[in-house]
């Protein structure tokens, strides 16, 4: 078991996205160079990462780190062809005409963070993970070195995935500081997820059990 | 296909590419100063040429493709197909409507009209 | 924490062979392993050239996902030299695209999401836990430092960390050819991929894996493990510029580079040979080279640079980890493999790039960087035991 210290220094939850993620986004980012990398997914993503970011941004650094976590994979579209007996010659024969650089971009399981990074103008550590609830204890803990090493101040981790059914994405924020050594808080354990969930439900389960408790001091981590 | 025609058809996808009014784009507007445009933005705009004006452009001729769309540029910049970095993007910062609908009458299948 | 984190084992798949000696001699000796696409057809695109993993040729099964291939040999051998066996690694770090391959009928495009792969991945090395990390072409990169930072934090005492991809697939080979990112020179194959030259014009697709065995150094001592390599820095910094363009002051890789050296506690002046993320891109290379620039100052022009991508091309997610076994390699060789087809030097790109023939250093530190689409940069500090 590992024991990290860290403070709990703003956070999203899923009930906090106004509205549909693009819709949100667009509105967020005032860019539409930034929206354009975005999908119904990525931009809950890209929401959840802007608004969790700006609760820290009287921090002042621009060195905040940000870790983005989801199991979205968008990547694979073909363009449309017309039958024929050779599909995949057909295919391959539009694709290497005519690929749409922009969409293929949009797929790259990145793309939040990048445009979040863009748009918060943020320079510290970042990731991607791909992956599910399973991989957040492994990434607090990297969080909590990231911190301690002192390659960011704040680090900010971010879980988005699809919604019910596939539907526009869902997601779940929160940022993170290292606390001193000697702080004296309260403790949360964090289990090791069991089965397939979505990280999501994890940052979300993270966010209720910390606010529980008295957030006004550090509270320290046990990973396991 | 006459120049009208082939401005016509630019604007629109410029108006859909670059999230602008179609009505207010001039021939004499910047792509990039005037109407924000980035690589990613010159990219689709060269894709969309290839499939509404069935000009031919070849992957690796994206890259001459700036250096002879300095040819239309009312000053010369550099000499022949070798630009360098820095002239590259003078050329890119130059580029106006006008530059793109020169490029696409002179490429035309059947010629400019 | 205060014990170090040792590097106990390598392995790689390379375009060059199925070991990590095969990697490093083609390297050393500066022998191309770019020739002609051959895996499928490629019609009109500009792009003619690549480098396969040997053996792959054309016999590549419609539904084979070579990233899987690649990756469980290159963690085999990694194992294999660390003296451990599957059910030793506690948590298994890599990157990866996922794969995807244009389909025949009806199935999906997909073959592996990243995910999937890493939990084969995984199987494979006997891991409970695993991490699909993503930086794009840092992802090798960020794969080890993330690894040094869990045995660090004490949740891990052995991690297999690096990447594989395979992208050199009918789908993702257009797609980079509608970017606009690959070379399209009129030239033999082996010169194609010129990093720092002024003729460059885009990198060379290549495919592979590479991964190390990162282990604490008080597990390592209590099993009589010796180190090849301590890892001593990992900096890690976000352009927050642009997806695919390089930042033009080159703020966002010097914070990495630099981050590397403060982790580590060592000054540039330290660092006896940089092995250059390099990929013979117009944009990446004088950025690469402007960083190096700021970050060393009055040394960047002493300390050689160079690029292993000039012989083996660009493995993507796997490359990061492919160079940071090599720079493993120099430091027990004292050999500085060289950057070959850097015949035409650009103003741009001032530094010592060892061109083509390798060189002998005494070396005591080695700074490995990568850096990807989306402005991840990734730099290891590598120290000889």
């Amino acid at each position: 078991m590992t024991a990290v210290k860290l403070s709990l220094l703003s956070w999203f939850h899923p009930g906090d996205l106004a509205g549909p993620p693009l819709g949100e986004a667009r509105r967020l980012a005032q860019d539409r160079k930034i929206v354009r990398m975005l999908d119904d997914v990525s931009a809950a993503g890209f929401v959840a990462a802007v608004t969790t970011l700006a609760g820290v941004a009287e921090q002042g650094s621009d060195d905040v780190a940000l870790f983005t976590v989801s199991a979205w994979d968008s990547s694979g579209a073909l363009p449309d062809v017309a039958d024929s007996d050779d599909r995949q010659g057909a295919l391959a024969r539009t694709l290497a005409a005519s690929g749409n650089p922009t969409e293929w971009l949009r797929t790259l399981c990145n793309a939040a963070l990048c445009q979040s990074a863009i748009s918060a103008k943020v320079h510290g550590p970042s990731a991607h993970f791909v992956g599910g609830a399973e991989v957040v204890p492994d990434m607090l803990a990297m969080i909590g070195q990231t911190c301690v090493d002192g390659l960011a101040p704040v680090a900010v981790l971010v879980a988005f995935d699809a919604g019910p059914d596939g539907g526009p994405g869902r997601s779940a924020g929160i940022a993170l500081a290292a606390a001193a050594a000697d702080a004296d808080g309260p403790v949360l354990a964090v289990a090791r997820p069991q089965g397939e969930r979505s990280a999501v439900d994890e940052i979300v389960l993270l966010i209720d059990q910390a606010t529980a408790l008295d957030a006004d001091r550090p509270i320290l981590l046990h990973l396991p | 296909m006459d120049r009208g025609q082939v401005f016509a058809e630019l604007r629109q996808h410029m108006a859909i590419t670059l999230e602008v009014d179609e009505t207010s784009i001039t021939e004499d507007q910047l792509l990039v100063d005037d109407l924000d445009a980035d690589s990613i933005d010159l990219l689709q705009l060269i894709l969309a040429l290839k499939d509404q004006f069935s000009i031919s452009v070849r992957d690796g001729e994206v890259k001459l493709l700036l250096a002879e769309l300095a040819r239309f540029l009312p000053d010369q910049v550099g000499d022949g197909d070798q630009l360098s970095d820095a002239q590259l993007a003078e050329v890119t910062r130059r580029l106006k409507v006008g530059t793109i609908v020169d490029f696409v009458l002179e490429r035309l299948p059947s010629g400019p009209a | 924490m205060s014990s170090d984190v040792w590097v106990t084992g390598l392995g790689a798949v390379t375009s060059a062979g199925w070991t990590v000696d095969s990697a490093w001699d083609a390297v050393v000796h500066g022998r191309s392993c770019i020739g002609a696409v051959e895996r499928f057809p490629i019609f009109d695109a500009a792009t003619r050239v690549c480098g396969p993993v040997p053996g792959t040729g054309t016999a590549v099964g419609h539904d084979d996902v070579l990233a899987a291939r690649f990756g469980i040999a290159a963690l085999t051998e990694a194992l294999g030299d660390a003296g451990l066996v599957p059910g030793d690694v506690d948590v298994l770090i890599a990157g990866n695209h996922g794969e995807r391959r244009i389909p025949a009928g009806d199935e999906s495009t997909v073959l592996v999401t990243p995910q999937q792969l890493v939990r084969r991945l995984a199987d494979a090395a006997g891991a409970d836990r695993s991490m699909a990390i993503y930086g794009a072409c840092a992802s090798g990169g960020l794969a080890i430092g993330t690894a040094m930072q869990l045995i660090r934090a004490g949740s891990a005492d052995v991690v297999v960390a690096g990447g594989s991809d395979s992208m050199l697939r009918d789908y993702d080979f257009f797609q980079f050819c509608n970017l606009y990112a690959m070379s399209t020179r009129d030239c033999p194959a082996a010169e194609a991929c010129c990093p720092f030259d002024a003729r460059r014009d885009g990198f060379v697709l290549s495919e592979g894996a590479g991964f190390v065995v990162l282990e604490s150094e008080g597990h390592a001592r209590r099993r009589g493990a010796e180190p090849r390599a301590v890892l001593a820095g990992f900096g890690s910094s976000q352009n927050a510029y642009h997806i695919v363009a390089s930042p033009p002051d080159a703020i966002g890789p010097s914070r990495a580079i630099a981050g590397s050296l403060r982790d580590a506690g060592v000054a540039p002046e330290a660092v006896g040979y940089i092995n250059a993320h390099g990929t013979s891109t117009r944009d990446n290379d004088w950025c690469e080279s402007l960083a190096v620039a700021r970050v060393f100052g009055d040394a960047a022009s002493s300390v050689p640079i160079s690029s292993n991508k000039s012989v083996l091309g660009h493995a993507m997610a796997a490359a990061g980890a492919v160079e940071a076994v090599l720079s493993v390699r120099a430091l027990e060789t004292g050999v500085v493999p060289p950057t070959i087809n850097l015949d035409e030097p650009d103003a741009r790109c001032p530094l010592d790039y060892v061109p083509g023939t390798a060189r002998e250093a005494d070396l005591r530190y080695v700074m490995s960087n990568s850096f990807g689409f989306g402005g991840h940069n990734s730099t290891l500090l590598f120290r000889r035991p």
